[in-house]
């Protein structure tokens, strides 16, 4: 089979070094330990920009400035909209 | 048997052979359901931008699709929508109309979507419709018909004249800006102005970002977003250079960031600074371009065949494909597609380098369309990882050092 592998490969323009380069790669162990692994797990990330301490009053000093819209909307729970026509998905056309 | 080469290779990249929908539901993963669904109703299109994705790059399997989404694939997408919605109890779906160019579908066809659609789902969910256009066949007849389906449209420009034209031209070469502003000078009637959603502009390191941003702003948006060229690893974007300390488009989009961020109006939204705070601030994203929400969206071809985000044909033939159609499989079935999983499962779909970096939560990897590398799949970073950092870091600096300020003035 390994033999029909490469012949085909070539012809295919695929090269067997190729195809083994990804058995080392991927078949290390971590795709294969990560596939079930917590998907929540948190170890590395830098904190977020902490905001405690601002209050709306403040938001006030900042006028209408994107920063101001992004806080107030962080602040008062709202998520950010979905603008849509180029919501979540749909890319440049 | 025969053995096709190129199949088994995909077969050893991530996530092909490797996510399997049992072993991960028995860890206590559920799939999110769809709530968005792009549906090509025209494979062409009249303009022949050279940087496009379905037409330019790796994937040519438009040649092979119907030019115009028929009225069975028509039924049978309102109908798995209307399924979909149900079966997960969606208060909202986003139902995209998309291409090639969708308006030369013709605005019956548009129509026919959003009546079929529209009958389809349960009268608790609500639907919003949209059209992303590259805007040259925006006159009065087109926009009375998507006003009286209530239609939105986004368009695709990239900026002036010169930069628009750029790329952005018609097969003869003649280039596109001039009838797309005149269908946004339409769009931008009282009549339609309500149908207005922004603009999409794939960004171009010969095209000055502040002019370009400042070109964008002129047709007052309500909202544009700047898009990174398609590439990976394999097939880098234009002017990549593998010198880490080399992010030109890092550094393109500080420049037009600090443009908008120093506005003391904020004079529209644009999406990806508006994700890239929001996620820093702790929140949420709205896009795949950064950040690390569960992908929720699945691409219907004009032949009913379902794909994936359709970017992916930037990558390799077929890359977009998940073997199933909407006459034969509900949206359930995509959802158990490895690469519709990889895009689910959060920090256990990105690699061992994204995994270890700081800034992986506000990232997410960057968009799983760039992170491809002959070989290893989707399990890297992306090819703009660097700029990306250099982006980030950027950013954060700037709120973090306003928002310290706002605390100290109110602690004085």
């Amino acid at each position: 089979m390994e033999h029909r592998i490469q012949k085909t490969s070539v012809k295919a323009g695929v090269t067997l070094a190729a195809a083994l380069t990804a058995v080392v790669v991927v078949g290390g162990g971590q795709a294969h330990a990560q596939a079930s692994e917590s998907v929540s797990s948190d170890n590395a990330a830098q904190q977020h920009v902490n905001v405690a301490g601002v209050s709306q009053a403040d938001l006030a000093t900042l006028g209408k400035s994107p920063l101001a819209t992004a806080l107030a909307a962080h602040l008062n729970g709202d998520a950010p909209n979905k603008t849509s026509g180029f919501s979540s998905v749909a890319p440049s056309n | 048997m025969t053995i096709d080469p190129v199949k088994l290779l995909r077969r050893l990249e991530w996530p092909e052979g490797f996510l399997d929908a049992d072993d991960l539901e028995a860890s206590g993963w559920k799939p999110v359901p769809f709530q968005s669904f792009v549906l090509k109703v025209h494979s062409r299109c009249n303009l022949s931008c050279d940087y496009c994705y379905i037409y330019e790059m790796a994937d040519q399997s438009w040649q092979n699709s119907p030019k115009v989404m028929s009225n069975d694939v028509i039924e049978q997408s309102a109908a798995r929508i209307g399924e979909h919605a149900r079966s997960h109890g969606l208060s909202q779906v986003d139902v995209v109309l998309h291409g090639g160019e969708p308006l030369l579908a013709g605005a019956d066809v548009l129509a026919r979507v959003v009546t079929s659609v529209r009958r389809e789902l349960p009268t608790t969910t609500q639907a919003r419709f949209t059209v992303q256009t590259n805007g040259v066949l925006l006159d009065k007849t087109m926009l009375n018909a998507l006003a009286a389906h209530g239609i939105g449209v986004g368009v695709s420009i990239d900026g002036g004249p010169g930069a628009n034209d750029r790329h952005r031209r018609y097969a003869n070469g003649r280039g596109s800006h001039d009838d797309v502003v005149r269908g946004l000078n339409a769009l931008r009637t009282p009549s339609y102005q309500h149908l207005y959603q922004g603009l999409l502009c794939t960004i171009d390191l010969s095209n000055d970002p502040v002019e370009t941003y400042r070109s964008l702003l002129a047709h007052d948006p309500p909202a544009m977003d700047f898009l990174l060229p398609h590439g990976n690893w394999s097939a880098p974007p234009p002017g990549w250079d593998p010198d880490p300390s080399h992010t030109p488009y890092g550094d393109w989009l500080i420049t037009a960031f600090d443009e908008w961020y120093d506005a003391p109006v904020q004079l529209t939204s644009v999406r990806l600074f508006r994700d890239a705070i929001s996620l820093l601030l702790g929140g949420p994203t709205t896009s795949e371009q950064i950040g690390m929400t569960p992908a929720g969206v699945v691409v219907v071809d004009t032949d009913g065949s379902l794909e994936q985000v359709d970017t992916l044909k930037s990558a390799y033939e077929g890359a977009a494909n998940t073997d199933l159609a909407v006459h034969s499989s509900p949206f359930d079935a995509a959802l158990r597609h490895p690469a519709l999983m990889a895009r689910q499962i959060g920090v256990a779909g990105l690699s061992e380098t994204c995994r270890a970096c700081p800034e992986r939560n506000v990232c997410g990897g960057g968009y799983y369309t760039h992170r491809y590398k002959e070989g290893s799949g989707f399990l890297n970073p992306t090819v703009y990882c660097t700029d990306m950092m250099r982006f980030i870091t950027h950013v954060r600096g700037r709120v973090t050092a306003d928002v310290k300020n706002l605390s100290s003035n109110a602690a004085t």
